[in-house]
């Protein structure tokens, strides 16, 4: 099963609802694993939610093999589905 | 070791902390209606380092340790740190709509890890190493310290060795080979019964007479000694009411200060991190105060968050919400409150290193940050009780919504009639609107306000202090020279 690492910002003042974009994409990919990063395991994929487009979260400690996909506001979930399908075809 | 919400409470079980209240000891000061919304406060910092929704602020990699450990007890080694601090508050802020007590602690490792650095350099001590091996632990540990700057300061004419009563600041009393001695208080210390340990530091710039007083260290809570007597807060007692849940406005969280007393406390050396270098007291201070004018652009700005939300329930709740001149005021507050994280980032964001290493803040952006803070909350909350209108004081209590007692003609209990002429829109129940205007009524002038209002005024210094700040750093000169080049003017 296609494993993405789910790393989220800190949510000092998020301009949209970071949960329930997750739960949009993982209902639009069902046939995915998608998990809470943790450092030390490598993912197919990891999806980061930032919850403003500064992205001032750190990611860099996560391992993935195939790609990172990365999301600042509600207007990137469906962009975000398309990312993590081509990077499952690829 | 990164502890628990739980833990955490079950940790201060442990600690023989002596506190008082009303003129009484509590022992089991954990669980007392009064303090224990300030403890459920310090509590979310250690919950929310769990939560993967917010550990990219909550936690931070420790180099002193090489572990991941909770940012309140973290040396910021760049500004993304300065930045993710203030972040960190904000998201604190919104959490408890109150203060949660922990910055101090954070705010008074920094200024020492660079200050006491520095004091080794120039006077060879080893001030540092024992701060580093102090800190080691606070981040092994977990543990909530309680950065306590303020003396109770006597005659504010006077300086500390002038005072009629030497105890007025805290003062070094005896010298032994391995320790000192020190005698006095530390005044309206948030969060310090809440605290595992203390870190104390001096509260002015002093000159040589002033030796005694210039002094560090740290301490346990429960160190012979160390006494605490509890600060009252307005409408303190509605928290000992029997079942009160919505006149309090916030049951769950409040912030704590406390006098801390110091009745001839013995501190080992390896916890003296200052002792007679007068010169540097005034550094300690302005290092610790800058990094605190920073905090206020974080955890007020969160508080700011659940009141524009308040307000705009409340608008809602009294059938008001698309009315212009509503809008506007809430766009206004959000103005007003983005503007005091604006002051935080950016004198994070302009922030540089200390010789040891460490990140220290931009410190005429941070004393412009505090100055902000000590204006713009109290334009908020005057918007919010305009939104919320004179029904937030004058509203009968609870004990009279849940009344039976039948004063009616046709029956009706005091709860009925209550329930009757204090509803407002559809969209929302008595019970519901009288919890939002409770929750404005605290924020605004009840207890939560010690945190919201007089704390924005005069925590980590009043208004003046940053005022001097800004004009020993606003660099006047220059722009007059700007000026004249403009205009033309040759002299």
């Amino acid at each position: 099963m296609f494993k993405v690492g789910v790393r989220y910002c800190g949510g000092c003042n998020p301009r949209y609802e970071r949960d329930g974009l997750v739960e949009y994409i993982k209902e639009k990919l069902k046939q995915v694993d998608f998990q809470i990063a943790k450092e030390g395991v490598i993912y197919d994929a990891l999806l980061v939610v930032s919850g403003c487009t500064s992205m001032c979260v750190s990611f860099e400690q996560f391992q993935s093999k195939k790609g990172i996909v990365k999301v600042n506001s509600e207007d990137d979930k469906d962009e975000a589905v398309n990312s993590l399908l081509m990077l499952m075809e690829g | 070791m990164l502890m628990t919400g739980d833990q955490y409470i079950e940790s201060l079980r442990k600690l023989k902390t002596r506190v008082y209240l009303f003129g009484e000891k509590i022992d089991n000061w954990v669980d007392h209606p009064m303090i224990r919304p300030s403890i459920n406060c310090v509590a979310v910092t250690y919950d929310l380092a769990h939560e993967p929704q917010y550990q990219d602020l909550m936690t931070a990699e420790s180099e002193l340790i090489g572990e991941r450990v909770n940012r309140f007890g973290h040396i910021h080694k760049d500004t993304e740190d300065l930045k993710k601090k203030v972040k960190m508050q904000r998201l604190l802020g919104q959490k408890t709509a109150s203060c949660f007590q922990r910055c101090v602690g954070m705010d008074a490792f920094n200024a020492e890890f660079s200050t006491t650095y520095e004091m080794d350099k120039k006077y060879g001590t080893e001030y540092h190493k024992r701060f580093v091996e102090f800190l080691k632990q606070v981040q092994k540990e977990d543990w909530t310290v309680d950065g306590a700057m303020t003396d109770p300061k006597g005659d504010r004419g006077l300086s500390p060795s002038q005072q009629r009563d030497p105890d007025l600041f805290l003062r070094v009393t005896e010298r032994r080979p391995d320790g000192i001695v020190v005698r006095g208080a530390k005044a309206h210390q948030t969060g310090c019964i809440n605290s595992h340990w203390h870190l104390i530091m001096p509260t002015i710039s002093m000159k040589e007479e002033d030796k005694d007083y210039a002094v560090s260290f740290a301490c346990p809570s429960d160190v012979e000694g160390l006494y605490m007597i509890y600060g009252r807060q307005s409408c303190d007692t509605r928290k000992l009411e029997k079942g009160a849940d919505i006149d309090l406005g916030n049951r769950q969280f409040g912030g704590q200060e406390a006098l801390v007393v110091f009745d001839d406390v013995f501190i080992p050396n390896e916890y003296v991190f200052m002792d007679g270098e007068t010169e540097f007291a005034g550094v300690l201070v302005e290092r610790f105060a800058g990094y605190h004018r920073q905090s206020y652009g974080g955890c007020k700005v969160g508080v700011g968050d659940v009141i524009i939300g308040a307000s705009a329930l409340i608008a809602d709740y009294n059938g008001v919400s698309k009315a212009s001149h509503i809008k506007d005021k809430l766009i206004e507050m959000t103005h007003l409150n983005e503007t005091l994280y604006c002051c935080g980032l950016a004198c994070s964001t302009e922030g540089y290193p200390t010789e040891a290493g460490n990140y220290q803040i931009d410190m005429l952006l941070a004393n412009v940050c505090k100055l902000n803070v000590t204006r713009l909350p109290y334009d908020i909350v005057h918007l919010a009780e305009e939104i919320a209108g004179g029904i937030m004081v004058t509203m009968p209590s609870e004990q009279d919504f849940r009344s039976k007692m039948v004063v009616g003609r046709s029956g009706e209990t005091i709860g009925d009639i209550v329930n009757k002429y204090l509803a407002g829109s559809p969209l929302a129940t008595t019970e519901n609107r009288m919890r939002v205007l409770r929750f404005l009524e605290n924020i605004c002038l009840g207890a939560s306000a010690v945190g919201y209002r007089t704390e924005s005024l005069h925590g980590a210094g009043s208004p003046q202090a940053q005022r001097i700040m800004i004009a020993r750093q606003g660099n006047i000169e220059s722009k007059k020279q700007l000026a004249k080049d403009i205009a033309g003017i040759k002299e």
